[in-house]
């Protein structure tokens, strides 16, 4: 469209100079002719003429010369009325001759200039995809175009931003990376100073205890060792923690009904939670691949956090299963107060929680879905809000599972 | 409009004074123009003749019989006057390949000449049949003649690219020398005036005719 609107203006300029040449040059084109032949000149001339035949009368002896001279005159002189006899034919001439050349110029401008205007919308173009890249937020930008033109300053600028993006996300996913350890080492300090200290303290009324044989000092010993071994199974509960998310087991698949585990379930674990209703829904049954024991530990741990947020109000929680095709989903619906959006885009990571230090390191959602990758599946955050949120867990149907 | 103004000069001037008479010659058999109209004092032609170039007369004639026969032939009349020794030189080249040459000394014994003038035009051995002949004449006016016509351009070559007169074509700028050749490349032999006249002819109306005044 552009390119037509383009075309059509140099056409209308082509011909509105082109007719404005023609007026102008019309009217100059045989001045230079006219100067040529001007009618004072062949007066001279043919008064030359008659000087020459009247020396010639008055000189006889000298009359060759003058005859020469005259016959000089004369062919001038017809040179000069031949010229006037096709003053028409040449002007018209020299005015196709301008014209042409005119047009000539014209076009080869009008041509430039849409060649011209072409490349230039071609490389606009190619900047508007780059940006359109960018602003979806594309890194790896380059343009290549190095000319030392506006379009060519427009297109460093965008590299130049697309390399400034990817230099501050690296440093982000850095500082975020470092976050999170930092964030993991600040509960496991926590989680082992708080046992070390106790059983420290114990340890310490033990030594003081040994120096006194009182019946009273061996019950207190007594209730000191006891102490210390709680917080020594504390530290090894904690230790065992880590354990469990290092050491996860590859799942044992078996095919069984998703339905009827689901079922079982929620008969069992009816009361696990007091203030946590655990129901399924009704649908079609569906088989499935899945480890019980693990896909089990995945629905208690959705469960546990449901029971949390919901705190003492209290909640419930729905199980619903769905035959995707070639896959068999579990959505896991609870009508709670909805995931933090604080830690929403890094649900699923080590450590990320928003509980406090000593409630929990936060690694339940993580080897959950661990779990649920190791079954070919997988465990997303299917929606949330204010009323609630949902999980999906993907069980395959077959070995290898496609997208659901 | 300027460039018209050749075009309406050559609008033929056929409401002028009868045309020549032709006649059939028998030995040999011939087409002869004699009677030529008074044509030397129309306006265009009479300013021509004393501008001391040479006037070329080109006859055209166009014949055709009931049989479907044609012939074509002509003459030229060239007409030069001499300014300095101010008289007219005519020469008369006949279609029948005649040649003659005279001179007068006025514009008056020119006329007379024009008047008394005949020669051949077609000469083929079919005018020799019995048959009436239809015939197309055209006279047309040329100012100049082809030699004054080639010494022109040469003039005007020489004057608009000096390196011409130098014979160095290679110190002759492209534009010069564009130019010298755009202009004298524009010089033709045009007619001024034509006249054109239809006329009868029976074969045999004489047996002999003098050629010439």
């Amino acid at each position: 469209m552009r390119s037509k609107t383009v075309l059509s203006a140099v056409g209308v300029a082509i011909v509105l100079t082109t007719s404005l040449f023609y007026l102008l040059q019309k009217e100059l084109s045989g001045s230079w002719l006219t100067f040529g032949v001007h009618p004072e000149v062949i007066s001279l001339l043919e008064v030359s003429l008659e000087n020459q035949k009247e020396l010639a009368r008055l000189q006889p002896e000298t009359a060759d010369h003058y005859r020469q001279q005259f016959e000089e005159i004369q062919n001038t002189l017809n040179n000069l009325h031949i010229l006037e006899h096709n003053r028409e034919s040449i002007v018209g001439r020299v005015e196709v001759a301008l014209l042409g050349v005119f047009c000539g110029g014209l076009l080869i401008i009008g041509v430039g200039s849409t060649w011209l205007e072409r490349r230039r919308e071609i490389r606009l173009n190619c900047l508007q995809v780059h940006l359109r890249d960018l602003s979806l937020g594309r890194t790896d930008i380059v343009i290549g175009d190095r000319r030392r033109d506006t379009i060519g300053r427009i297109a460093g600028m965008i590299e130049g931003t697309s390399q400034l993006m990817a230099a501050d996300r690296a440093r982000l996913a850095t500082l975020q990376h470092l976050g999170v350890w930092q964030e993991a080492a600040r509960r496991q300090a926590h989680e082992m100073r708080t046992p070390l200290t106790g059983l420290k303290m114990d340890i310490e009324r033990l030594r003081r205890l040994m120096d006194d044989s009182s019946v009273n000092s061996r019950q207190e010993a007594s209730k000191r060792i006891d102490s210390a071994c709680e917080e020594v199974d504390r530290l090894a509960l904690f230790a065992q923690t880590f354990t469990s998310f290092a050491k996860l087991p590859e799942p044992r698949l078996k095919l069984g009904s998703v339905n009827g585990f689901v079922t079982e379930f929620c008969e069992t674990y009816a009361d696990a939670w007091p203030e946590l209703g655990v129901q399924s829904a009704e649908g079609p049954d569906a088989m499935a691949l899945f480890d019980r024991e693990m896909l089990r530990q995945v629905l208690v741990n959705l469960c546990d956090n449901s029971a949390i947020a919901a705190g003492e109000q209290g909640g419930s929680v729905t199980l619903t299963v769905r035959d995707q095709g070639d896959s068999v989903t579990i959505a896991v619906a609870d009508n709670g107060p909805g995931v933090d959006s604080t830690i929403q885009t890094r649900l699923f990571e080590p450590y990320a929680t928003t509980r406090r230090v000593g409630e929990g390191m936060g690694l339940g959602l993580a080897i959950s879905k661990k779990i649920m990758l190791d079954h070919n599946g997988d465990l997303e955050l299917e929606s949330n809000s204010g009323n609630g949120s949902v999980f999906r867990i993907t069980l395959a149907k077959k070995g290898r599972r496609t997208s659901s | 409009m300027q460039w018209m103004l050749p075009l309406l000069l050559v609008v033929p001037l056929c409401t002028s004074a009868e045309g020549p008479v032709a006649v059939v010659q028998n030995h040999p058999p011939r087409l002869i123009l004699t009677n030529l109209p008074h044509i030397l004092t129309e306006k265009g032609v009479r300013q021509e003749l004393d501008s001391g170039l040479t006037t070329a007369v080109v006859i055209s004639v166009y014949a055709k019989n009931e049989a479907g026969t044609k012939l074509r032939g002509g003459a030229r009349v060239d007409i030069r006057y001499e300014l300095w020794e101010e008289v007219y030189s005519v020469m008369v080249s006949g279609g029948d390949g005649r040649l003659r040459e005279t001179q007068v000394g006025s514009f008056e014994e020119l006329l007379d000449l024009w008047a008394n003038l005949s020669f051949g035009v077609v000469q083929d051995d079919q005018l020799a049949e019995d048959r009436p002949w239809s015939l197309e004449i055209e006279a047309s006016f040329v100012p100049f003649s082809q030699g004054e016509q080639h010494k022109a351009q040469l003039w005007i070559e020489r004057s608009l690219d000096p390196a011409h007169q130098l014979e160095d074509l290679r110190s002759s700028r492209s534009t010069s020398r564009a130019l010298s050749v755009l202009v004298a490349t524009s010089i033709k032999r045009r007619a001024v005036v034509e006249f054109k006249w239809k006329t009868q002819v029976v074969g045999e109306t004489f047996s002999e005719v003098e050629d010439g005044s």
